[in-house]
Protein backbone atom coordinates (compact mmCIF):
# COMPACT_ATOMS: atom_id res chain seq x y z
CA UNK A 1 0.00 0.00 0.00
CA UNK A 2 2.86 2.79 1.13
CA UNK A 3 4.59 1.39 -2.52
CA UNK A 4 1.75 2.02 -4.72
CA UNK A 5 0.94 5.79 -2.65
CA UNK A 6 4.55 6.58 -3.21
CA UNK A 7 4.56 5.42 -6.76
CA UNK A 8 1.08 7.93 -7.00
CA UNK A 9 2.96 11.04 -5.16
CA UNK A 10 6.09 10.34 -7.59
CA UNK A 11 3.91 9.91 -10.55
CA UNK A 12 1.74 13.29 -9.74
CA UNK A 13 4.94 15.25 -9.27
CA UNK A 14 6.23 14.28 -12.56
CA UNK A 15 3.01 14.95 -14.22
CA UNK A 16 2.52 18.15 -12.51
CA UNK A 17 6.25 18.87 -13.74
CA UNK A 18 5.99 17.59 -17.36
CA UNK A 19 2.37 19.92 -18.02
CA UNK A 20 3.24 23.01 -16.19
CA UNK A 21 1.42 24.83 -18.94
CA UNK A 22 -1.51 22.97 -19.09
CA UNK A 23 -1.77 23.70 -15.04
CA UNK A 24 -1.04 27.87 -16.07
CA UNK A 25 -5.19 28.11 -15.65
CA UNK A 26 -5.06 31.61 -14.38
CA UNK A 27 -2.97 34.09 -14.96
CA UNK A 28 -2.16 36.50 -12.15
CA UNK A 29 -4.35 39.27 -13.03
CA UNK A 30 -7.03 36.68 -12.94
CA UNK A 31 -7.19 36.01 -9.57
CA UNK A 32 -8.69 38.62 -7.88
CA UNK A 33 -11.74 36.09 -6.84
CA UNK A 34 -9.13 33.77 -5.18
CA UNK A 35 -8.69 37.07 -2.83
CA UNK A 36 -12.12 36.81 -1.49
CA UNK A 37 -12.54 35.18 1.55
CA UNK A 38 -15.97 33.44 0.00
CA UNK A 39 -13.03 31.73 -2.47
CA UNK A 40 -10.64 30.28 0.31
CA UNK A 41 -10.16 26.69 0.95
CA UNK A 42 -10.49 27.45 4.46
CA UNK A 43 -13.07 30.57 5.05
CA UNK A 44 -13.18 30.61 8.72
CA UNK A 45 -10.35 29.01 9.57
CA UNK A 46 -11.25 29.32 13.22
CA UNK A 47 -14.40 27.15 12.81
CA UNK A 48 -12.37 24.93 11.02
CA UNK A 49 -10.06 24.05 13.87
CA UNK A 50 -12.55 23.88 16.40
CA UNK A 51 -14.78 21.82 14.58
CA UNK A 52 -11.97 19.38 14.10
CA UNK A 53 -11.83 18.89 18.02
CA UNK A 54 -15.70 18.47 17.71
CA UNK A 55 -15.86 15.87 15.08
CA UNK A 56 -12.71 14.09 16.25
CA UNK A 57 -14.73 13.66 19.46
CA UNK A 58 -18.22 13.43 17.75
CA UNK A 59 -17.42 10.97 15.57
CA UNK A 60 -14.57 7.91 14.65
CA UNK A 61 -13.21 9.53 12.19
CA UNK A 62 -10.28 11.80 11.25
CA UNK A 63 -8.04 13.41 8.44
CA UNK A 64 -9.22 14.42 4.93
CA UNK A 65 -7.92 17.99 6.26
CA UNK A 66 -4.68 19.13 7.58
CA UNK A 67 -3.75 20.69 10.75
CA UNK A 68 -4.38 17.91 13.24
CA UNK A 69 -1.87 16.88 15.86
CA UNK A 70 -3.44 14.92 18.34
CA UNK A 71 -2.71 15.72 22.07
CA UNK A 72 -5.93 15.51 23.62
CA UNK A 73 -7.26 11.59 23.85
CA UNK A 74 -10.31 12.55 22.14
CA UNK A 75 -9.99 10.76 18.74
CA UNK B 1 -6.52 21.46 21.27
CA UNK B 2 -6.33 24.94 18.96
CA UNK B 3 -4.06 24.41 16.11
CA UNK B 4 -2.94 26.30 12.98
CA UNK B 5 -4.45 24.73 9.47
CA UNK B 6 -1.49 24.60 6.84
CA UNK B 7 -1.64 26.77 4.01
CA UNK B 8 -3.21 24.61 1.16
CA UNK B 9 -3.17 26.87 -1.70
CA UNK B 10 -0.56 30.45 -2.77
CA UNK B 11 -1.70 31.43 0.74
CA UNK B 12 1.40 33.11 2.45
CA UNK B 13 1.60 33.02 6.55
CA UNK B 14 -0.32 35.51 8.20
CA UNK B 15 1.52 38.52 10.27
CA UNK B 16 -1.15 39.05 12.87
CA UNK B 17 -2.94 38.02 16.17
CA UNK B 18 -6.34 36.68 16.48
CA UNK B 19 -8.50 36.56 19.54
CA UNK B 20 -10.42 33.72 19.65
CA UNK B 21 -13.53 32.14 21.92
CA UNK B 22 -15.10 28.78 21.30
CA UNK B 23 -18.51 26.84 22.31
CA UNK B 24 -19.46 23.37 22.54
CA UNK B 25 -23.17 22.14 24.61
CA UNK B 26 -24.86 19.32 23.89
CA UNK B 27 -28.04 17.47 25.53
CA UNK B 28 -25.33 14.86 26.78
CA UNK B 29 -24.63 17.42 29.86
CA UNK B 30 -21.52 18.01 27.90
CA UNK B 31 -19.57 21.14 27.49
CA UNK B 32 -16.24 23.10 26.04
CA UNK B 33 -15.77 26.55 26.81
CA UNK B 34 -12.29 27.61 25.02
CA UNK B 35 -11.16 31.07 24.80
CA UNK B 36 -7.96 31.27 23.23
CA UNK B 37 -4.91 33.51 21.60
CA UNK B 38 -3.38 33.28 18.71
CA UNK B 39 -0.15 34.83 17.03
CA UNK B 40 1.83 34.85 13.93
CA UNK B 41 4.61 37.48 13.87
CA UNK B 42 6.98 38.36 11.08
CA UNK B 43 10.23 38.30 12.10
CA UNK B 44 12.19 38.82 8.85
CA UNK B 45 11.61 39.17 5.15
CA UNK B 46 11.04 35.35 5.57
CA UNK B 47 10.97 33.88 8.94
CA UNK B 48 7.62 34.32 11.26
CA UNK B 49 7.09 33.26 14.65
CA UNK B 50 3.65 31.57 15.81
CA UNK B 51 1.82 30.29 18.90
CA UNK B 52 -1.52 29.87 20.53
CA UNK B 53 -2.58 29.47 23.71
CA UNK B 54 -5.84 29.05 25.55
CA UNK B 55 -7.54 27.50 28.35
CA UNK B 56 -10.06 24.90 27.24
CA UNK B 57 -12.96 24.25 30.24
CA UNK B 58 -14.91 21.10 29.99
CA UNK B 59 -17.53 19.57 31.41
CA UNK B 60 -18.46 15.85 30.50
CA UNK B 61 -21.31 13.70 31.66
CA UNK B 62 -19.45 10.72 31.50
CA UNK B 63 -18.86 8.15 33.79
CA UNK B 64 -15.93 8.85 36.20
CA UNK B 65 -14.18 5.48 37.03
CA UNK B 66 -15.15 3.25 40.11
CA UNK B 67 -12.69 4.17 42.62
CA UNK B 68 -13.04 -0.04 43.39
CA UNK B 69 -12.48 -2.87 41.08
CA UNK B 70 -15.07 -2.80 37.76
CA UNK B 71 -16.94 -5.76 39.30
CA UNK B 72 -17.96 -3.41 41.60
CA UNK B 73 -21.36 -2.24 41.26
CA UNK B 74 -20.50 0.81 42.18
CA UNK B 75 -20.65 3.75 39.46
CA UNK B 76 -20.70 7.17 39.33
CA UNK B 77 -22.38 9.46 37.27
CA UNK B 78 -20.63 12.71 37.57
CA UNK B 79 -19.02 15.72 36.37
CA UNK B 80 -22.23 17.53 35.35
CA UNK B 81 -21.67 21.54 36.40
CA UNK B 82 -17.89 20.64 37.25
CA UNK B 83 -15.16 22.17 35.26
CA UNK B 84 -11.93 20.25 33.97
CA UNK B 85 -9.42 22.32 32.50
CA UNK B 86 -7.34 22.11 29.62
CA UNK B 87 -4.12 24.18 29.10
CA UNK B 88 -3.03 23.95 25.06
CA UNK B 89 -0.04 25.71 23.66
CA UNK B 90 1.31 25.82 20.30
CA UNK B 91 4.91 26.98 18.99
CA UNK B 92 5.99 27.15 15.07
CA UNK B 93 8.46 28.72 13.16
CA UNK B 94 7.74 29.03 9.31
CA UNK B 95 10.26 30.27 6.66
CA UNK B 96 8.39 31.44 3.84
CA UNK B 97 10.57 32.51 0.77
CA UNK B 98 9.47 32.83 -3.04
CA UNK B 99 7.17 29.55 -3.58
CA UNK B 100 8.21 27.35 -0.54
CA UNK B 101 6.57 27.52 3.03
CA UNK B 102 8.44 25.11 5.63
CA UNK B 103 6.74 25.02 9.11
CA UNK B 104 7.87 23.13 12.20
CA UNK B 105 6.82 23.74 15.67
CA UNK B 106 5.62 21.84 18.57
CA UNK B 107 2.21 21.15 20.38
CA UNK B 108 1.99 20.88 24.51
CA UNK B 109 -1.23 20.55 26.58
CA UNK B 110 -1.77 19.61 30.28
CA UNK B 111 -5.16 18.25 31.74
CA UNK B 112 -5.38 16.57 34.98
CA UNK B 113 -6.02 13.31 33.16
CA UNK B 114 -4.15 13.64 30.35
CA UNK B 115 -0.74 15.02 28.80
CA UNK B 116 -0.15 16.01 25.45
CA UNK B 117 3.04 16.62 23.44
CA UNK B 118 3.57 16.56 19.74
CA UNK B 119 5.87 17.53 16.86
CA UNK B 120 5.16 18.41 13.54
CA UNK B 121 6.15 19.51 10.34
CA UNK B 122 4.45 20.84 7.01
CA UNK B 123 6.15 21.98 3.43
CA UNK B 124 3.99 23.72 0.49
CA UNK B 125 5.35 24.25 -2.92
CA UNK B 126 3.75 26.80 -5.03
CA UNK B 127 3.91 26.08 -8.80
CA UNK B 128 2.55 27.35 -12.19
CA UNK B 129 2.54 31.04 -11.48
CA UNK B 130 0.64 30.13 -8.34
CA UNK B 131 -1.88 27.86 -9.94
CA UNK B 132 -0.92 25.09 -8.35
CA UNK B 133 0.42 23.59 -5.04
CA UNK B 134 1.82 20.78 -3.77
CA UNK B 135 1.88 20.14 0.46
CA UNK B 136 3.19 17.70 2.91
CA UNK B 137 2.66 17.72 6.40
CA UNK B 138 3.53 15.35 9.20
CA UNK B 139 2.69 15.27 12.82
CA UNK B 140 3.84 12.72 15.49
CA UNK B 141 2.32 13.47 19.11
CA UNK B 142 3.71 11.33 22.20
CA UNK B 143 0.81 11.53 24.85
CA UNK B 144 0.05 10.39 27.89
CA UNK B 145 -3.07 9.44 29.88
CA UNK B 146 -3.26 10.39 33.90
CA UNK B 147 -5.65 8.12 35.29
CA UNK B 148 -7.14 6.83 38.40
CA UNK B 149 -7.12 3.06 37.23
CA UNK B 150 -4.19 0.82 35.98
CA UNK B 151 -4.34 0.68 32.55
CA UNK B 152 -2.12 -1.86 29.89
CA UNK B 153 -0.24 1.26 29.31
CA UNK B 154 -0.26 4.79 29.82
CA UNK B 155 0.79 5.93 26.73
CA UNK B 156 -1.14 6.76 23.34
CA UNK B 157 0.72 7.99 20.10
CA UNK B 158 -0.70 9.23 16.86
CA UNK B 159 0.71 10.06 13.76
CA UNK B 160 -0.47 12.19 10.81
CA UNK B 161 1.09 12.03 7.23
CA UNK B 162 -1.18 14.29 5.39
CA UNK B 163 -0.91 14.97 1.53
CA UNK B 164 -2.55 17.98 -0.22
CA UNK B 165 -2.79 19.30 -3.99
CA UNK B 166 -4.51 22.07 -5.05
CA UNK B 167 -4.99 23.22 -8.56
CA UNK B 168 -6.84 26.73 -10.10
CA UNK B 169 -9.40 25.39 -12.87
CA UNK B 170 -10.16 28.53 -14.05
CA UNK B 171 -10.39 32.15 -12.79
CA UNK B 172 -14.17 30.69 -11.07
CA UNK B 173 -12.87 27.36 -9.71
CA UNK B 174 -10.82 25.47 -7.85
CA UNK B 175 -10.05 22.29 -6.65
CA UNK B 176 -7.93 20.54 -3.39
CA UNK B 177 -7.53 16.33 -2.96
CA UNK B 178 -5.91 15.76 0.32
CA UNK B 179 -4.96 12.26 1.45
CA UNK B 180 -3.90 11.18 5.24
CA UNK B 181 -2.68 8.55 6.69
CA UNK B 182 -3.56 8.24 10.61
CA UNK B 183 -1.40 5.94 12.84
CA UNK B 184 -2.64 5.57 16.86
CA UNK B 185 -0.81 3.06 19.11
CA UNK B 186 -1.28 2.88 23.02
CA UNK B 187 -4.10 3.13 25.16
CA UNK B 188 -7.08 4.23 22.62
CA UNK B 189 -10.44 3.47 24.69
CA UNK B 190 -11.85 6.27 27.17
CA UNK B 191 -10.56 4.91 30.43
CA UNK B 192 -13.65 6.06 32.26
CA UNK B 193 -16.19 4.19 29.53
CA UNK B 194 -17.74 1.40 31.66
CA UNK B 195 -19.75 -1.60 30.41
CA UNK B 196 -22.20 -2.25 33.49
CA UNK B 197 -24.49 -5.61 31.92
CA UNK B 198 -27.06 -4.61 34.70
CA UNK B 199 -25.58 -7.01 37.24
CA UNK B 200 -24.41 -9.80 35.61
CA UNK B 201 -20.32 -8.18 35.21
CA UNK B 202 -18.91 -4.72 35.04
CA UNK B 203 -15.88 -4.16 32.94
CA UNK B 204 -14.05 -1.30 31.03
CA UNK B 205 -13.82 -0.84 27.52
CA UNK B 206 -10.96 -1.61 26.19
CA UNK B 207 -10.23 -1.72 22.03
CA UNK B 208 -7.12 -2.73 20.11
CA UNK B 209 -3.68 -1.10 20.52
CA UNK B 210 -2.88 -0.17 17.20
CA UNK B 211 -5.45 1.48 14.49
CA UNK B 212 -4.36 3.05 11.32
CA UNK B 213 -6.74 4.62 8.93
CA UNK B 214 -7.00 6.25 5.61
CA UNK B 215 -9.06 9.47 4.63
CA UNK B 216 -9.12 11.19 0.96
CA UNK B 217 -10.92 13.76 0.46
CA UNK B 218 -11.78 16.80 -2.59
CA UNK B 219 -12.91 20.19 -2.15
CA UNK B 220 -14.22 21.64 -5.21
CA UNK B 221 -14.81 25.48 -4.90
CA UNK B 222 -16.71 27.59 -8.22
CA UNK B 223 -17.96 31.36 -7.93
CA UNK B 224 -21.83 30.52 -8.86
CA UNK B 225 -22.33 34.21 -9.72
CA UNK B 226 -20.02 37.53 -8.63
CA UNK B 227 -21.30 37.39 -4.78
CA UNK B 228 -22.00 33.71 -4.45
CA UNK B 229 -19.44 30.98 -4.23
CA UNK B 230 -20.45 27.70 -3.40
CA UNK B 231 -17.81 25.03 -1.66
CA UNK B 232 -18.31 21.02 -2.11
CA UNK B 233 -16.53 19.22 0.13
CA UNK B 234 -16.38 14.81 0.32
CA UNK B 235 -14.45 12.96 1.95
CA UNK B 236 -14.09 9.14 2.34
CA UNK B 237 -12.40 6.95 5.59
CA UNK B 238 -11.72 3.63 6.05
CA UNK B 239 -9.44 2.22 9.05
CA UNK B 240 -8.42 -1.78 10.40
CA UNK B 241 -11.06 -1.61 12.55
CA UNK B 242 -13.49 -1.89 9.69
CA UNK B 243 -14.74 1.69 9.93
CA UNK B 244 -15.72 3.37 7.13
CA UNK B 245 -17.46 6.68 6.60
CA UNK B 246 -18.66 8.99 4.28
CA UNK B 247 -18.75 12.70 4.90
CA UNK B 248 -20.42 15.15 2.66
CA UNK B 249 -20.19 19.32 3.29
CA UNK B 250 -22.25 21.65 1.63
CA UNK B 251 -21.67 25.62 1.72
CA UNK B 252 -22.65 28.48 0.06
CA UNK B 253 -21.11 32.04 0.61
CA UNK B 254 -22.61 35.64 -0.32
CA UNK B 255 -21.62 38.59 0.18
CA UNK B 256 -24.28 40.98 0.86
CA UNK B 257 -22.26 43.88 1.20
CA UNK B 258 -18.34 44.94 0.80
CA UNK B 259 -18.25 44.64 4.85
CA UNK B 260 -20.68 41.14 4.68
CA UNK B 261 -20.34 37.95 3.59
CA UNK B 262 -22.59 35.11 5.24
CA UNK B 263 -22.59 31.69 4.85
CA UNK B 264 -24.85 28.45 4.90
CA UNK B 265 -23.67 25.34 5.74
CA UNK B 266 -25.01 21.59 5.77
CA UNK B 267 -22.62 18.59 6.50
CA UNK B 268 -23.88 14.77 6.43
CA UNK B 269 -21.94 11.97 8.31
CA UNK B 270 -22.10 8.58 8.00
CA UNK B 271 -20.47 5.75 9.52
CA UNK B 272 -20.26 1.64 9.76
CA UNK B 273 -19.37 0.18 12.71
CA UNK B 274 -16.03 -1.35 14.33
CA UNK B 275 -15.42 -5.15 13.60
CA UNK B 276 -15.73 -5.45 17.67
CA UNK B 277 -18.64 -3.88 18.59
CA UNK B 278 -21.85 -5.89 19.87
CA UNK B 279 -24.81 -5.04 21.66
CA UNK B 280 -23.96 -4.23 24.75
CA UNK B 281 -25.72 -6.81 26.43
CA UNK B 282 -24.21 -9.46 24.03
CA UNK B 283 -20.78 -8.95 25.71
CA UNK B 284 -19.30 -11.68 28.06
CA UNK B 285 -16.57 -11.36 30.47
CA UNK B 286 -14.76 -13.70 27.93
CA UNK B 287 -14.93 -10.46 25.40
CA UNK B 288 -10.89 -9.48 24.89
CA UNK B 289 -12.56 -6.33 23.34
CA UNK B 290 -15.51 -4.12 24.25
CA UNK B 291 -16.98 -0.93 23.21
CA UNK B 292 -19.29 1.50 24.70
CA UNK B 293 -18.61 4.49 22.86
CA UNK B 294 -21.13 5.12 20.48
CA UNK B 295 -18.43 5.96 17.97
CA UNK B 296 -17.77 2.81 17.93
CA UNK B 297 -21.13 1.67 16.15
CA UNK B 298 -22.99 2.67 13.13
CA UNK B 299 -25.08 5.98 13.31
CA UNK B 300 -25.43 9.05 11.47
CA UNK B 301 -25.34 13.16 12.02
CA UNK B 302 -26.82 15.88 10.09
CA UNK B 303 -24.53 19.30 10.77
CA UNK B 304 -26.70 22.69 9.77
CA UNK B 305 -24.76 25.99 10.21
CA UNK B 306 -24.68 29.31 9.53
CA UNK B 307 -21.45 32.40 9.48
CA UNK B 308 -20.53 35.35 8.88
CA UNK B 309 -17.14 37.42 7.82
CA UNK B 310 -17.43 40.70 9.17
CA UNK B 311 -14.70 44.27 7.83
CA UNK B 312 -16.00 46.85 9.69
CA UNK B 313 -16.30 50.11 7.86
CA UNK B 314 -13.68 52.54 8.06
CA UNK B 315 -15.74 54.74 10.11
CA UNK B 316 -16.46 52.50 12.32
CA UNK B 317 -12.95 51.62 14.00
CA UNK B 318 -11.18 55.12 13.10
CA UNK B 319 -8.53 54.28 15.14
CA UNK B 320 -7.64 51.39 13.41
CA UNK B 321 -6.86 50.39 9.93
CA UNK B 322 -9.94 49.03 8.71
CA UNK B 323 -8.52 47.09 6.32
CA UNK B 324 -6.49 44.49 8.81
CA UNK B 325 -9.46 43.76 11.08
CA UNK B 326 -11.67 40.96 10.74
CA UNK B 327 -14.66 39.82 12.90
CA UNK B 328 -15.79 36.14 12.14
CA UNK B 329 -18.69 34.65 13.93
CA UNK B 330 -20.10 30.90 13.32
CA UNK B 331 -22.95 28.61 14.83
CA UNK B 332 -23.47 25.31 13.69
CA UNK B 333 -26.03 22.91 15.16
CA UNK B 334 -25.53 18.84 14.70
CA UNK B 335 -27.91 16.01 16.13
CA UNK B 336 -26.93 12.53 15.25
CA UNK B 337 -29.67 9.42 14.71
CA UNK B 338 -30.75 7.60 18.13
CA UNK B 339 -28.55 4.58 19.24
CA UNK B 340 -28.86 2.50 22.14
CA UNK B 341 -24.89 3.23 23.39
CA UNK B 342 -26.01 7.06 23.16
CA UNK B 343 -29.27 6.27 25.66
CA UNK B 344 -26.58 4.33 27.94
CA UNK B 345 -23.95 6.83 28.18
CA UNK B 346 -25.99 10.17 27.67
CA UNK B 347 -29.20 9.14 29.10
CA UNK B 348 -30.91 10.22 25.74
CA UNK B 349 -32.15 8.89 22.56
CA UNK B 350 -29.61 11.08 20.04
CA UNK B 351 -26.76 13.52 20.67
CA UNK B 352 -28.17 17.34 19.51
CA UNK B 353 -25.25 19.87 19.96
CA UNK B 354 -24.39 23.38 19.35
CA UNK B 355 -20.75 24.61 18.54
CA UNK B 356 -20.38 28.34 18.39
CA UNK B 357 -16.89 30.40 17.30
CA UNK B 358 -15.91 33.99 17.27
CA UNK B 359 -12.66 35.20 16.25
CA UNK B 360 -11.19 38.85 16.01
CA UNK B 361 -8.51 39.04 13.18
CA UNK B 362 -6.15 41.62 13.30
CA UNK B 363 -3.36 42.10 11.07
CA UNK B 364 -0.12 43.92 11.70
Amino acid sequence: MKKLLLSIVLLALIGLAGCTEKLVRVQPYEMEYFAQDKMLFVPLDSRAVFEMHIFSIREASAGGLSGFQGGCGCR
Amino acid sequence: MLLPVWPVRADKPRDGMSYLFSYYGDNGNNRVIAPAVFLSKKLTDTYYLGTTAGVDAITSATKKAPTTTPASDEEDEGGEGEFSFRVPLSLWLTYDRDNDTLTGGGYYSYEKTYTGKSLFAAYTRRLNLNNTAVGISYSHSFDNWVPDRQLPTDQRSERTLDLNVSQLLSPRMSILFTYSSLRSDGFLSQPTDLLDTGGTFTTYAQYPEHRQGSAYAVKFITLLDDPTSLHVYYRYYRDDWHIQSDTVNLELFRDLSSSLTLGLRYRYYQQSAAYFAKDLNAYTPADALIAVDYRMYAFHSNTVGIAAIIKPSKGFLSRFDADKVKLKLSADVFSTSSHPNIQYQYKTDQLTGLFTTIALDYDF
